[in-house]
């Protein structure tokens, strides 16, 4: 479990040295060992066919020797062994198991082999030797028996060769695989890495507009390939999201001015009504209480014209402010109609400032017309005109100080 | 070899020589008789092989040793012609048979003499029971080591002009007197 996590989180780079190395080194050993364990196989047969070989040659040449009883004879023949560096030892045996004559390398340190059964003949792997057994005949009549040792040095010492060859080639042969498993981790890991790079990017920038660069049109390549193309789609909803977005808050602004236009309006129509309300109360005022002094009688017969006079003057204005309020109400609903003609403006204002002489009069407050007749001729509803000229002048004559003058010009402008 | 055959002669000297009337031990004769049939199969005769001809072996002289050559070899064959062991009857054709090998036992004086030149040029092996044989004429002598090992001499020169070869097993084993090759 552990491993299978720590390989888990191995680089792949890692990972392909690993296998690399794990596959070499598997192939290595296998190969190896099939190829020794065959070369031993072929090794031991052929010692064993060279050894009989010299044992056949040894005992042919020793048969006299045992025959003619000269040991020394047959010692000689078996000092020729010495060329044999593997033979450590040779006795050449008489027929009732006698030793007739010896050969030892390794004189001293083992007993010399032992003396053949009559059932044994040939060869035989003991204790890491190999004993090659050879009946001595001579005119057909067995005369003795040839044993003779091989402490299968060679056969170690090559084995050892063939050991360190394989280590050496096994090191270098892994060494080419780590490194070939390298290079392959880094052709397949960097542009995993550079993907990564690019995801990172992507997520902790939210920036869509990056792209991994493909090298080639492995898997790799394909999904880098699709990255990219996941890119675009994020790309353009990202982009599409920001429009809306930024529609919504246009929209909500253009919606909040509207509120805020709306509440403006009503606010100024709430203040138009307690503005209307007050104008249309102040002649009623006015109106109510001249009506019931005279309704009470004791009015002098000057003070009860005066009162008429006031009464009537109030209601007219009164008149005036609803005929106004009307306008108004028409102008909102698009029903005011303007009687359109030419006519002299100059005329237009002395009949508005003829209105308001009475209430000049009272303030004394002198009107100065500066007119020019017959100047301004223009086209326009007369009625109204004298109505816009007759609320400058009512206000101009209202907020000036007693004694004051207002003076009215008509003259010609530039045309625009 | 030559080491060998130097120390042999030196051994050989210095060993006190058995008296020539002493009587050998019948063991001695024994070996004595085995060598003597091995020889039969280390030496080569010239004259191709008749069938059923037999492989005579000639005695001479009234030397003990003839009776234990007997037995040794009765029943024996080389290459396939049967022995026989015969007295010496004074001619190289004993009978019908050729003569192969001429044994001359110990102490048979004059008689050495006569033998070797009845035989004297014929393909026949003489072999003497006095280690000086081979000074006298004769072909393989068999004396005794200083360890009292039965050994031989072998005058081969002689051997060969009479047209016998002789195996190098044979020649390996042997003291090589006489003239060299």
């Amino acid at each position: 479990m552990k491993a299978a996590r720590w390989l888990a989180d191995l680089p792949i780079g890692s990972k392909l040295t690993l296998l690399a190395g794990a596959a070499s080194a598997i192939a290595l050993l296998v190969s190896s060992a099939a190829f020794i364990a065959y070369d031993r196989a072929t090794f031991d047969d052929s010692t064993v066919r060279r050894l009989s070989g010299e044992a056949a040659i040894v005992a042919a040449n020793s048969a006299t020797a045992i025959v003619f009883r000269d040991p020394e004879a047959a010692q000689v023949t078996l000092a020729a062994l010495a060329a044999e560096r593997d033979v450590t030892s040779a006795v050449l045996y008489t027929m009732d198991g006698a030793i007739f004559a010896t050969y030892a390398s390794d004189v001293g340190t083992r007993d010399p082999p032992r003396a053949p059964s009559d059932a044994f003949a040939g060869h035989a792997f003991e204790k890491g030797q190999l004993i090659v057994h050879r009946r001595v005949m001579f005119e057909g009549a067995p005369v003795g028996t040839l044993v003779m040792r091989d402490d299968l040095t060679a056969r170690w010492e090559r084995l050892r060769r063939y050991l360190a060859t394989v280590a050496e080639v096994s090191l270098a042969a892994l060494l080419v695989a780590l490194l070939a498993g390298r290079l392959a981790g880094r052709a397949i890991s960097a542009p995993i890495l550079t993907l990564a790079g690019t995801a990172r990017a992507v997520s902790e920038r939210n920036d869509f507009s990056v792209r991994a660069v493909p090298r080639g049109r492995d898997e790799v390549g394909v999904l880098v390939a699709t990255f990219n193309e996941m890119l675009d789609g994020l790309q353009r909803r990202d982009a599409e999201l920001r429009r809306i977005q930024a529609e919504l808050e246009h929209r909500v602004e253009e919606r909040t001015g509207l509120l805020r236009e709306a509440e403006d309006a009503n606010r100024l129509k709430d203040q138009f009504l307690a503005t209307l309300s007050h104008e249309l109360r102040t002649p009623l005022n006015a109106i109510v209480g001249w009506t019931t002094l005279l309704m009470q009688g004791h009015l002098a017969p000057e003070a009860a014209t005066r009162a008429v006079t006031v009464i009537d003057r109030n209601a007219r204005a009164q008149t005036k402010l609803i005929e106004d309020v009307l306008d108004v109400s028409r102008i909102v609903s698009g029903k005011l109609r303007l009687n359109a003609r030419a006519l002299d403006l100059a005329t237009v204002v002395k009949a508005a400032a003829d209105s308001v002489a009475h209430a000049a009069g009272a303030k004394r407050i002198r009107l100065k017309l500066l007119l020019e007749a017959g100047t301004a001729l223009v086209s326009g509803d007369p009625d109204r005109l004298q109505q816009v000229v007759w609320n400058l002048l009512s206000n101009a004559i209202k907020f000036t100080p007693a004694g004051g003058t207002v003076t009215v010009q008509v003259e010609q402008g530039r045309a625009a | 070899m030559v080491t060998r055959a130097v120390m042999a002669a030196v051994l050989l000297s210095a060993a006190p020589a058995r008296p020539a009337s002493a009587p050998v031990p019948r063991e001695e004769y024994e070996v004595k008789a085995a060598f003597l049939y091995h020889f039969a199969h280390l030496v080569e005769w010239p004259a191709p092989t008749l069938p059923g001809e037999p492989f005579v072996i000639a005695v001479v002289g009234h030397d003990p040793f003839a009776a234990t050559l007997e037995q040794v070899l009765a029943g024996k064959s080389v290459r396939g012609q049967p022995v026989h062991v015969e007295p010496f009857d004074g001619a190289a054709d004993q009978g019908d048979a050729r003569i192969h090998v001429l044994f001359v036992g110990h102490g048979v004086g004059d008689h050495v003499r006569q033998a070797l030149a009845a035989v004297a040029g014929q393909p026949i092996l003489t072999v003497g029971d006095d280690a000086k044989f081979t000074d006298r004429g004769g072909m393989i002598a068999f004396r005794i080591t200083s360890a009292g090992r039965v050994a031989f001499d072998i005058s081969l020169q002689r051997a060969e002009q009479t047209g016998l070869r002789m195996s190098s097993q044979l020649l390996k084993l042997a003291r090589i007197v006489g003239p060299a090759r």
